[in-house]
């Protein structure tokens, strides 16, 4: 066998058509051409400018800006092109007529989201290298160093790596047309955040100049950090997007649910290095934020998920009791879904909430009350947002549950527990308009009135400091906490249910 | 390879898609999926392709599980679905050469492989055409090709001659029969009846998830009839054969068509067969005794009621 049809084996069948399709395809190659031609000109035009200029004029910055101009052309190139090429032909093939015939291949879905974002990076990497030469040059105009240069551009590449697993997922989200449209709009909105922040670090970068900073050990602890995030979110949409074009009778929440949890260790850890290192509190709670509000989407999820379990599945059940446990919280399944994202809600609000000498010597710290203020208040509202999000959800199986049978789809509970949380936040507001109306105009309302607004209830319990603020903020964790336990009992039954239907199957079937 | 569909059920809340089908095919038979829309063919389909799972049930291809060992099962199928590939930027070989990919064949035989299979669908005069551009029919041939590309045993095609133009479907007819002939088996629904009935060698009658007749073409075309039409021609004179059998007591009808009379035999075919031997013993000189098959069209109204869930 040819070492050539040995390294052919080895490709990925979708990069392979990725990349085909690619370099047939208009609109990439136009899209490069043009990309080529703006730098060019810029740099033409930019040269010519610095020809007419004096010797006394001349710009000792001049590299710089035109650095600056050559990276936001490439961002933005970049951000739109290769993101919206992979996401926009995931979204186009996948129906039944595509991606389901590779699923019948021996193709795995890993390999086909894989296969997508492979084709995307050897795309980057193609833009990329096309603008090297451009950006290298502009070292030659003075203003700016190499390392600097380098590290602007592998951060470029992640957020860049970033943007298009984003875009993948957005593909990946089965839905019709006018929905996938709606994601669309909604992914060009995050695009154009991503840019005016990307835009924003890589301009502070050069203001800080790299070149001095390399052999410092703060700076690739940040650096460290932000890669760590960077790639741990991109891993994390792609197991997303992975479940996602899964079929359906595959156990979907497995790798999503173990990558959760390595994604909690690891970030957690990333967290308490930094916070010890750079002796501030706010790498904890910033990793307490992101940690409880991707849980609560996890509920959310969760509780549209499988009740029963398929053969496919129940076959790979642990038949040990003590190993059935676990399991049960990591298989697909509403229960084990919602009991996992709140095992962990509680775990991180607990890991939050120790005292602060647990975690760092208070006295190194450069503003112990200020931290322990802002600590405090981050995990009252984090507590808030998780409790909300339990009881909505809970109260939508359980109305669910109520109904008819069949009446509502289990995979449209999130759509039942959303138009919850809409009536619980427009309500107070006619109930309020009726019963208090002397007190809303002078705007001396009881907060308690709000209780089922959980945007209004956040914000008097952590940022109010009125007499009625100071006991609201006991008495809403206190309520939302008791209709939690109230509803968790109302959905005892339907745990039950699920807890005694995950068993593997009582015996082999028998082949024919 | 045998194929045993066995107590396939699929539920979709209170509505049975799949309610308990069972029924078994082997290599080179060529079984038509028949029932009116919504009667549960395409699921059933799928659940054999292994792209849906059953609510219980299973399908066996030679003892393989399609629940239980989806992935060995995907190298002995080779699906069509209802709808045709609809890629942009892609060749019709760039296409094929990507399903060979994504079947694991390995860069040394694939070049040959797909060269085979676009020589066998035909479609070795379009293979640098790109997919968007062809026609209904060529796709059609394209999503054939994409099927064979691994070889698979068992062919699982939905619905491959809709919207087909008469030349592209008597194509496909014939492809079918050479694939059958090289002892792949082919499950086939198709709502061109009378098609499936001159290439089908068994068929599976299907109406609100449940069968209604199962087995060999043959024997669901002559089974649970009310009478059997035979055509009868003798050397005597067929206005004297006509008059006798309209006396005769399991004879329902009879009709003079030119120099042949047909009848209506009340019973089974052993009423069929005591009609020709009591002719022959009454001296009439038959020549000619041929029971008329009842057509799969016919057939498909008399047990179908046109129900939907």
């Amino acid at each position: 066998m040819r070492i050539v049809d040995k390294l052919d084996d080895l490709l990925n069948p979708i990069v392979v058509k990725e990349l085909r399709q690619a370099v047939k395809s208009r609109i990439v190659v136009s899209a490069l051409v043009l990309f080529l031609l703006i730098q060019l000109s810029i740099l033409l035009v930019a040269l010519s400018f610095g020809e007419r200029r004096g010797y006394e004029e001349a710009s000792l910055q001049a590299g710089r800006q035109i650095f600056l101009i050559l990276q936001g052309i490439l961002l933005g190139t970049c951000m739109l092109l290769v993101p919206a090429y992979a996401g926009v032909r995931l979204a186009a093939e996948h129906s039944d007529t595509n991606v389901d015939l590779l699923f019948i291949s021996t193709l795995r879905p890993r390999g086909i989201i894989f296969g997508k974002l492979q084709a995307s990076v050897v795309l980057m990497l193609l833009i990329f290298s096309a603008c090297a030469p451009f950006m290298t040059f502009t070292y030659l105009l003075r203003g700016i160093d190499i390392p600097s240069i380098v590290m602007v551009l592998v951060l470029d590449f992640l957020v860049v790596l970033l943007c298009t697993q984003g875009a993948i997922f957005f593909g990946a989200v089965p839905a019709n047309a006018g929905m996938k449209l709606l994601l669309g709009l909604f992914g060009l909105g995050l695009l154009a955040i991503m840019f005016g922040y990307t835009t924003a670090a890589s301009m502070a970068l050069l203001d800080m100049g790299l070149g001095s900073r390399l052999d410092s050990v703060e700076f690739w602890l940040i650096a460290g950090a932000v890669a760590v995030a960077i790639l741990a979110t991109v891993g994390l949409l792609f197991t997303w997007s992975v479940a996602i074009v899964s079929p359906a009778s595959a156990n979907r929440a497995l790798p999503v649910r173990l990558y959760t949890l390595a994604f909690w260790i690891v970030t957690g850890a990333a967290a308490a290095i930094q916070m010890r290192r750079f002796r501030t509190t706010m790498p904890l709670y910033f990793w307490e934020a992101v940690i409880v509000t991707l849980l609560c989407t996890q509920i959310v999820v969760s509780i549209n998920e499988r009740e029963q379990w398929g053969l496919r599945i129940k076959r790979t059940i642990p038949r040990r009791w003590w190993l059935r446990g676990p399991a049960f919280l990591l298989y697909s399944g509403a229960a084990g879904g919602m009991l996992f994202a709140v095992l962990l809600i509680a775990l991180t609000l607990v890991l939050a909430s120790l005292p602060l000498s647990w975690w760092i010597d208070p006295s190194t710290l450069r503003a112990p009350t200020v931290e322990i203020d802002i600590g405090s208040r981050t995990t009252l509202a984090l507590f808030l947002m998780a409790l909300y999000t339990f009881d909505y959800c809970m109260l939508a199986v359980w109305l669910r549950n109520l109904l008819p049978h069949d009446r509502i789809k289990t995979s449209y509970t999130w759509v039942l527990a959303i138009i919850l949380a809409g009536l619980g936040i427009s309500l107070p507001w006619p109930l309020l308009f009726l019963f208090q109306n002397e007190e809303l105009r002078m705007g001396h309302i009881d907060p308690g009135w709000q209780i089922s607004n959980p945007f209004s209830s956040i914000f008097t319990c952590v940022a109010e400091t009125s007499a009625e603020a100071e006991i609201f903020r006991y008495q809403c964790p206190l309520f939302l906490s008791g209709l939690a336990l109230t509803l968790l009992l109302g959905c005892v039954p339907w745990m039950a249910r699920q807890m005694r239907r995950f068993r593997p199957p009582e015996k082999e079937t028998p082949a024919v | 390879m045998h194929i045993h569909i066995d107590h396939l059920k699929k539920h979709y809340g209170r509505m049975r898609a799949v309610d308990d089908v069972s029924f078994s095919f082997s290599s080179g038979e060529i079984v038509g999926f028949v029932g009116p829309n919504g009667a549960g063919k395409s699921t059933a389909m799928r659940i054999i392709a292994t792209l849906d799972e059953p609510t219980s049930g299973d399908a066996f291809l030679d003892g393989i599980s399609v629940v239980e060992e989806p992935d060995k099962a995907h190298r002995l199928i080779g699906y069509v679905p209802d709808s045709l590939p609809s890629h942009r930027d892609i060749s019709v070989h760039e296409y094929l050469d990507f399903f060979a990919r994504a079947y694991g064949i390995g860069a040394a035989t694939r070049k040959k492989v797909v060269e085979s299979i676009e020589e066998f669908t035909n479609l070795l005069g379009i293979r640098e055409k790109h997919l968007n551009a062809l026609s209904k029919g060529m796709k059609n041939r394209v999503s054939v090709a994409r099927a064979l590309v691994h070889d698979p045993a068992v062919l699982i095609m939905d619905e491959p001659a809709a919207g087909l133009d008469p030349r592209a479907r008597i194509e496909l007819r014939e492809l079918l029969k050479v694939l059958s002939s090289q002892g792949k088996a082919i499950l086939i629904s198709s709502h061109i009846l009378t098609e499936l009935a001159e290439i089908c060698t068994a068929a599976v009658i299907i109406e609100r998830g449940k069968i209604l007749r199962a087995g060999s073409l043959s024997n669901i075309l002559t089974a649970d009839l009310p009478h059997r039409t035979v055509l009868i021609r003798s050397l005597d004179e067929p206005e004297l054969l006509y008059r006798h059998l309209l006396v005769q007591p399991n004879i329902e009808a009879a009709r003079r068509i030119d120099h042949t009379v047909e009848a209506d035999v009340a019973g089974s075919e052993e009423a069929c067969w005591e009609l020709l031997e009591h002719l022959v013993r009454n001296g009439y000189r038959v020549v000619e005794f041929r029971q008329q098959r009842a057509g799969l069209e016919e057939l498909f109204m008399n047990v179908t009621r046109g129900e939907v869930q």
